[in-house]
């Protein structure tokens, strides 16, 4: 089987560089693919074989917004099988609900720590139960 | 006073009693309207005495447009009709002073039950109205200043953890890297970044909060002036981007002028910085209409104008029309601000009484419409 692929959309440089060495601390096989805005990452799906196992998708981008990204992929017959992770700083409510109402799979506050988001990927990438809202500081997700 | 004295010492008490009451002016008119007695509480409320208002039609107490408007007529074609008219407003006093009255007109009949007159009741309740007033004005102070509130929480949950975010992860990443110089090296640069990011964004939070509703700080302020400085601000941006500003002659306005002047270094800088090349910008005034002031839920006892800022710049999608101005909102990642600088303007515009609007489409330029008291109100 060929290794997964997982897709980032953030345009914050430092949150891409961040997130693929988070990755590689989880020594498993994958290609990581960036993408700075949610247009960008649109382009990709225009190649009908890119077909990501998840999708981790930053909501404040300048262009379109995470959000209207999500609502979108969430109509795509073709796209809306795929897990979208909202992946942010903001732990605002009102960003929390309305999300997982457009149909995103986990709501991860982005982690003060590298390994704590690597502990968070592995899990999830195991397929292990996970609550919708994850963060750092839920204690069973980072042991 | 008791029955029997009043029946001793004074042959008609009843009347005695009209003519003494203080707290509501009370007096009869004729059909038409003009006065025919008059008591110690309409000589307090409205300033006339007795001698000089006997005859005189009751118009006299209403304003100017209320008299265009034939208010006066039309209460008293009310109390014919129904018997009793009830209306409450501003009304004049001798000294030409408002107080805020609240009359009932009631009909007097003869025995065929013709109209023959009117009684008129007033009260003075000008200190209940301004009370009223200021109730309504703390209201919307404190909701305006709530809506703010909850901007700085979202600001504290977001854009301020952002930057701390980043220091607590790259400093993770140099205690694991404490032997290789150069990633350490690199991984403090962006260390100092955050930081340097984050000081600049409580700064403008700061001044955001400092710029507070300048009671009593208003002069005559000369928009030419403050045009001219905020140009004179950016003359080296100018010329490096070959702009070309347009403007018309200004009005002078009450208002504060430091931030004034604010208002128009933000709205420049704007212009230019959202230009590809060339950027044309153009000033100019305009009336405001009554339809317009409504719109913009402004107090319709003033007079407006309008400054139009219009740049042929990048334009944005209509949809972001309320978004921009807030707090921390980049619609364009071309240019590391804060975002803070609508947020600003927004704040001064309101701090003067007056409204901000904007109309944009992608690649077709921004139009800034700000509308502001003017001197004379």
């Amino acid at each position: 089987m060929p290794s997964p692929t997982y897709l980032l959309i953030d345009d914050d440089a430092d949150d891409l560089e961040i997130f693929g060495l988070a990755l590689q601390d989880t020594r498993l096989e994958y290609h990581f693919v960036t993408a700075g805005n949610a247009l960008e990452a649109l382009d990709l799906f225009r190649d009908a074989h890119f077909l990501p196992a998840y999708i981790f998708l930053d909501l404040n981008m300048p262009m379109k917004t995470g959000k209207e990204f999500l609502t979108e992929i969430k109509s795509s017959e073709k796209l809306r099988h795929i897990p979208v992770i909202i992946y942010t700083t903001s732990s605002h409510p009102n960003d929390v609900g309305e999300t997982e109402r457009l149909g995103a799979a986990h709501y991860l506050v982005k982690p003060s720590s590298i390994d704590s988001l690597t502990r968070i990927l592995v899990k999830l990438f195991n397929k292990q139960p996970l609550p919708y809202f994850l963060t750092e500081e839920i204690k069973d997700l980072v042991m | 006073m008791s029955k029997s004295t009043a029946g001793k010492n004074i042959e008609n008490p009843y009347h005695k009693m009209i003519e003494e009451v203080q707290d509501y002016a009370i007096l009869m008119l004729d059909k038409d309207g003009n006065i025919l007695n008059w008591n110690l509480g309409a000589e307090k409320i409205k300033g006339y005495q007795e001698a000089e208002i006997i005859g005189k039609n009751f118009r006299i107490f209403y304003k100017d447009e209320d008299r265009a408007n034939k208010l006066p007529e039309r209460l008293i074609a009310e109390a014919t009709t129904h018997g009793r008219a009830m209306h409450e407003g501003w009304r004049v006093r001798k000294n030409k002073e408002r107080f805020w009255g609240s009359i009932v007109i009631t009909a007097l009949h003869n025995e065929n039950n013709e109209v023959i007159g009117f009684t008129k009741v007033t009260r003075d309740l000008t200190e209940r109205k301004l009370a009223e007033e200021q109730l309504k004005q703390n209201t919307k102070e404190l909701e305006f200043r709530n809506r703010e509130l909850e901007q700085f929480v979202y600001i504290a949950s977001h854009d301020l953890q952002e930057p701390l975010r980043k220091i607590q992860v790259f400093s993770g990443l140099i205690e694991k890297n404490l032997d290789d110089k150069e990633s350490a090296a690199r991984f403090l640069e962006r260390i100092n970044a955050a930081a340097k990011r984050m000081s600049i964004l409580i700064k403008d939070v700061l001044q955001y909060s400092k710029l507070s509703k300048g009671e009593g700080l208003e002069v005559p302020v000369d928009l030419n002036t403050v045009l001219k400085g905020a140009l004179e601000d950016f003359d080296l941006l100018i010329e490096q981007r070959k702009a070309v500003v347009n403007f018309v002659p200004l009005p002078v306005i009450m208002g504060i002028p430091i931030q004034l002047h604010q208002l128009f270094t933000n709205l420049l800088s704007n212009a230019i910085k959202f230009s590809k090349e060339n950027p044309s910008i153009e000033i100019s005034t305009a009336s405001v209409s009554g339809q317009e002031i409504e719109n913009a839920g402004l107090s319709p006892d003033k007079s407006y104008v309008k400054i139009i800022f219009k740049d042929q710049g990048i334009g944005f999608d209509p949809k972001y029309k309320e978004d921009i101005f807030k707090f921390f909102k980049r619609l364009q990642d071309i240019e590391p601000g804060t975002g803070i600088g609508l947020a600003l303007c927004k704040k001064i515009v309101e701090n003067h009484d007056g409204h901000i609007s904007v109309i944009s489409q992608p690649n077709q330029g921004t139009t800034f419409h700000i509308i502001l008291p003017t001197l004379f109100n």
